[in-house]
């Protein structure tokens, strides 16, 4: 999952000091914007984990950007301008800092927005196809149907296709002629009697 | 990660982020330009600012897309940028990626099977990228610009009639950069081998891009002229 966050403030030097602040510490894209509609351009965005620090947040504020909270997990943080008199922050922001905050403070607010969130995605597993995989690939790079597969191997196509999503996870190669060349230098194909050009 | 103003000098933003060089190029603008703001370049070019700003910032990061204001901008300014960036991928950098894999190949003193394969692999994507850009300089933008022009829809097609993925062009380019750079071990000169990966990210990155606008823009934006039209 992608971690992006953003820092929302009118002013630059509250925008950059928040971004040394947070920088070296998140391996998290960060971006700067200096007013909340700025948001919009970001609509686009799914499936990441979002922190946003804006300067005084309010419930219509947020609701501009449901479709970004229905697709991201986003954890807001209010900043909020001490002039301006507000007792609470608001219900649905996670933290609220102001011009008082330490620099430590506000990082241990963002990595708790962060962590709970965090999810182990990386799987370490090696990259070596299985027994069963190898010979899919090597259908597959041959030309074959997930049918024609399936009937050859005695498996559902169901398992076919299972078995064809986790050699594109393993090798991170998508297209059928990319397998192909995959499947050749690792020699799982015999190209003494077959022309590698005819099956790329 | 910024969003550039027309305020910005175009030196601070190059400075910034030198991929878009060739963006510059694709409006006709040429460096020299002094301390002068993007405002005033695109003022004396004749270029809408607007239009030249969001191009800028989407290009300079694909998470910004302000779809509302793409919207506004009219076809066939976004046509001649395509156009444009066609050009640029054949007559820069497609030759430039045949020459390095070519002295790439040349400089691997074995007969190794691996290059080989790349480059087999190499050609087909080129002969595809090419269909796929044919398709689009001859059936879709012609199609869009009578549409506009004449204000007529036409009696036979509509622009879903044309649509076709791009999802195939950028997957095989991820799949070549994958085998290089994870599955062959080199008996090759290496920096002709990372020059080559450099240009394949960059151009990587600008087909995105540039599928982006046509999707998400153009698709759109023209699908809304024919709702009006037909109406």
């Amino acid at each position: 999952m992608n971690r992006k966050i953003f820092i929302i403030h009118s002013s630059e030097i509250i925008r950059k000091g928040i971004n040394a602040i947070l920088r070296s510490y998140f391996n998290a894209e960060i971006i700067m914007l200096e007013k909340t509609e700025e948001l919009k351009a970001f609509c686009e965005l799914k499936g990441q984990e979002i922190v946003i620090i804006g300067e005084n947040i309010t419930a219509t504020k947020i609701n501009n950007y449901k479709l970004l909270q229905t697709n991201n997990e986003v954890k807001w943080i209010d900043f909020i301008n001490e002039k301006e008199d507000r007792d609470e922050p608001l219900p649905f922001c996670k933290f609220y800092i102001t011009t008082q905050t330490g620099a430590v403070q506000l990082q241990k607010m963002v990595s708790r927005c962060l962590n709970k969130t965090r999810k182990q995605t990386q799987n370490n597993e090696s990259e070596e196809l299985s027994v069963r995989e190898k010979e899919v690939l090597k259908l597959v790079a041959l030309g074959h149907s997930n049918k024609v597969i399936a009937e050859k191997l005695f498996i559902s196509i169901h398992t076919v296709i299972s078995h064809r999503k986790n050699i594109t996870e393993k090798t991170g190669i998508k297209s059928i002629s990319g397998l192909t060349v995959y499947a050749i230098l690792n020699n799982l194909i015999d190209t003494e009697n077959i022309n590698p050009e005819d099956l790329i | 990660m910024e969003i550039f103003k027309k305020n910005d000098k175009l030196y601070h933003i190059i400075d910034h982020n030198y991929h878009l060089l060739p963006v510059l190029n694709r409006f006709g603008i040429n460096l020299g330009f002094r301390d002068k703001t993007v405002e005033e370049i695109c003022l004396e070019h004749n270029i809408n600012t607007g239009f030249f700003m969001a191009i800028v910032n989407t290009y300079h990061n694909e998470e910004y897309f302000p779809r509302n204001e793409l919207l506004t901008f009219s076809p066939l300014e976004i046509i001649s940028y395509l156009r444009k960036t066609h050009s640029y991928y054949f007559s820069y950098t497609i030759p430039k990626l045949d020459d390095l894999l070519n002295r790439l190949i040349a400089s691997s003193p074995s007969d190794f099977k691996g290059l080989q394969m790349v480059d087999v692999f190499y050609k087909k994507y080129k002969k595809e990228l090419r269909q796929h850009i044919d398709h689009e300089e001859e059936k879709v933008f012609p199609y869009v610009i009578n549409l506009v022009k004449t204000q007529q829809p036409d009696s036979e097609y509509t622009i879903r009639n044309f649509e076709e993925e791009h999802s195939n062009v950028e997957e095989k380019l991820n799949d070549l950069k994958h085998l290089l750079i994870k599955y062959i071990t080199p008996d090759y000169d290496e920096n002709i081998c990372n020059d080559f990966l450099i240009t394949l990210s960059l151009f990587e990155k600008d087909l995105e891009d540039h599928a982006r606008i046509e999707d998400k823009i153009l698709m759109p934006l023209t699908i809304e002229i024919e709702n009006k039209l037909l109406k």
